[in-house]
């Protein structure tokens, strides 16, 4: 990795951080210049993370989305994308307060130990596969599809709690309808655990193509296999237990905050699942 | 020239006398034409709401005005000066600037910061100019309200927050579900206030309605004057699973609606949410029913305390509002000094001559060698031009002064040769 590319992470970080704090500070004050400052912070953070990913793919020689840092990082990219359609599709920033912190949270995760750590190495060969490829890719659009489940349910837990208190304020004044938050959160968990189950399902494929299944059975696939039970939970209750609203947002999350949890602590405390 | 507004509303008037005051759109166009041929007045806007009538003129002079205006009065709805008087008010030049920015922004409304007075405003106007009463000042006063107006909404929350019970419970039922336009109103009671809390859902994009009440009769009378569906009140707790609102304004001593109905209700729609607007008294619906999952109960006191609590917000707001009002009438107020004929050819003989004097300066040079009696030859007819061009303008302006078409002669003057701006607000 370049000191250019480096400069760039940080850069790249800072304005995600700069995105945050405009999106916040315009919810907050209900500015609206603020907020198309913290839009167009965020589509240069976007336009140079893009940048940085191409600068990365041609460096490593393959997509940067294996080691750690870089898969933790294409996580921040795709959530920023994501919600810059959604904030294109409905017109409004009301829930960028809420999706760029996260996008902000794992992309400072990534630039920590990108610069605390050693370099990315060669793509080891087990992983030149397209299952591997359909793997990690699926993997890690499941988790920006999370994030925004993540978001959507946190402004619905707000906006509920301040509803049945009957007193009606900074979040009524703000806030979408419950039932829109609903339907984001719903589509956004289904969409994270569709990719999820495909993300592991190709994982176990790739894994048995794999000599002397040598990548089986770690930390990190253990813990995947646990968010994906987590999901599967919030989703069944949901279509097969009637639950709505409240319970499925707070729902989704508690299993965000766990997935990110476990991500960071298999990832870069234990180690695990690297190759 | 002197704005001249005479006027009465709710403040001032019982509604009595605002009834007689009134003019119907209908006859609204021949009211202005009567208006506007009284003595000395030059332009003529008439706002007739159910709050207030008042009567906005451009008048020769302000005393001459405030008569004619009475003399309408007095011939137009054929009352007696004496019977109204106490209770009219006068706003002439500064007062009567403020007061149509204050009205315009919802200020001087009932309903503090109604958006709907804006819309009357423009009709007002537009009725005015239908029947040729309008002219340069009013229009321009009236397009610097709607500037003023769209200030306030940008920079203030007057506006924002139900007032009225009904309209909290439309804000209340579009925050929970968004589009109001697929859900299915179930009322309980066909009374008055059910009729009015249903009209404001209906505004609001409610289509699907069914009604019921314990005197069948008369649910059906409400059904068949809105075209509503209408069950058996002893049907009401199996329609709640397909109710996603629910109004309820029952005479009854007692809840009609258990929390073991709700509870069966809930389960048999599979939870999704439902809003209870309770407007009875005593209750309709059970306290406990608010406790279940995804049900949002908000009786009558809620829905008060709701409307209090934005009242008081919009009372805090009105202070910065106010404060707005008075930046952009003092704005008004230079650009309409501006406008003085004396200021402006004075200003435009000066602007001429800076340009005489440069193109003079300019071809002193070019010229060589001429004589001092030669120079001033051609000073002289630059001199005599200048004033040959400004001769007719100026003589028009002088001649049309102090009438209103002057001021738009006035201003256009200033526009062409860049002479001033448009009312501009210096702070914000």
């Amino acid at each position: 990795m370049t000191l250019i590319e480096h400069e760039l992470a940080g850069a790249i970080t800072a304005a995600y951080a700069a995105s945050s704090i405009a999106y916040i500070f315009a919810f907050l004050t209900r500015r609206e210049k603020v907020g198309r400052w913290g839009s167009f912070l965020l589509y240069a953070a976007v336009a140079a993370h893009s940048l940085w990913l191409v600068l990365e793919r041609v460096q490593l020689g393959h997509l940067p989305m294996v080691s750690a840092c870089n898969a933790i990082s294409f996580v921040a990219w795709g959530i920023a994308m994501a919600y810059i359609v959604i904030e294109l599709l409905i017109g409004q920033r009301v829930f960028g307060p809420f999706v760029t912190p996260v996008a902000f949270v794992f992309q400072a995760v990534s630039t920590g130990f990108l610069f605390a750590g050693p370099p990315p190495g060669p793509l080891a060969g087990i992983l030149r596969s397209v299952w591997f490829e359909i793997h990690v890719g699926t993997a890690l659009f499941s988790y920006c599809a999370f994030a925004i489940a993540f978001a959507a349910g946190l402004m619905h837990v707000l906006l509920f709690h301040e509803l049945r208190l009957k007193h009606l304020g900074f979040f009524f004044d703000r806030m979408p309808p419950l039932e829109d938050l609903e339907r984001v959160n719903r589509h956004a968990v289904a969409l994270g655990f569709l990719f999820l189950t495909i993300g592991i399902g190709s994982g176990v494929i790739w894994s048995l193509r794999v000599p002397s299944g040598a990548v089986l059975l770690d930390a990190k696939e253990i813990s995947a296999v646990i968010v994906w039970l987590l999901y599967a939970a919030n989703v069944h209750t949901r279509s097969r237990l009637g639950w709505r609203g409240q319970r499925t947002a707070i729902f989704s999350v508690v299993n965000f905050v766990l997935l990110f949890a476990v991500f960071c602590v298999t990832s870069f405390v234990l180690k695990a699942h690297q190759f | 020239m002197e704005l001249v507004f005479v006027g009465l509303n709710h403040r001032t008037a019982p509604i009595e006398i605002r009834d007689r005051l009134a003019i119907v759109p209908a006859r609204l166009s021949a009211a202005l034409t009567q208006a506007a041929g009284q003595t000395g007045l030059s332009e003529v806007v008439l706002l007739s709401t159910c709050n207030r009538s008042e009567v906005w003129t451009v008048a020769d002079d302000s005393q001459v005005g405030m008569a004619s205006i009475q003399a309408f009065l007095r011939d137009y709805h054929g009352i007696a000066i004496e019977q109204i008087e106490p209770y009219l008010y006068t706003h002439t030049e500064e007062n009567a600037v403020r007061h149509m920015l204050r009205v315009v922004s919802g200020l001087d409304s009932m309903v503090l910061g109604e958006p709907q007075i804006a819309g009357q405003v423009k009709e007002a106007f537009e009725a005015g100019r239908g029947a040729c009463t309008t002219g340069f000042l009013l229009e321009r006063l009236y397009e610097h309200a709607l500037h003023t107006h769209k200030r306030i909404r940008n920079e203030t929350r007057l506006g924002e927050g139900a007032v009225s019970v009904s309209y909290v419970a439309v804000e209340l039922a579009r925050k929970i579900f968004g589009d109001l336009s697929q859900r299915r109103i179930l009322v309980l009671g066909a009374g008055e206030m059910s009729e009015l809390a249903l009209g404001c859902l209906q505004d609001a994009g409610a289509r699907t309605v069914r009604v019921c009440n314990r005197t069948h009769h008369k649910a059906v009378d409400l059904a068949d004057r809105h075209n509503w569906e209408v069950i058996l009140w002893d049907d009401f707790p199996a329609a709640l699973p397909e109710a996603d609102i629910v109004i309820s304004s029952t005479g009854a001593p007692h809840p009609v609606v258990r929390s073991a109905m709700v509870r069966e209700a809930m389960a048999r729609r599979c939870n999704k949410e439902i809003f209870f607007i309770d407007i009875a008294t005593p209750r309709d619906v059970e306290p406990e029913v608010g406790n279940l999952y995804n049900v949002f109960l908000f009786n009558l006191d809620d829905l008060n305390a709701i409307a209090e609590e934005n009242r008081r917000r919009r009372q805090s707001e009105a202070e910065a509002a106010e404060r707005i009002v008075e930046t952009e009438t003092q704005a008004f107020l230079r650009w309409l000094a501006t406008l003085d004929v004396k200021e402006i050819i004075v200003e435009l003989r000066k602007a001429f001559n800076e340009v005489r004097r440069e193109e003079l300066e300019r071809l002193r040079p070019k010229v060589g060698k001429c004589s001092e009696r030669d120079w001033e030859m051609v000073v002289q007819f630059s001199n005599r031009l200048m004033n040959k061009f400004l001769h007719q303008p100026l003589a028009i302006l002088r001649e049309t002064w102090p009438d209103s078409k002057a001021i738009g002669l006035a201003d256009a003057v200033r526009r062409l040769f860049r002479l001033g701006k448009k009312p501009e607000t210096k702070e914000k």
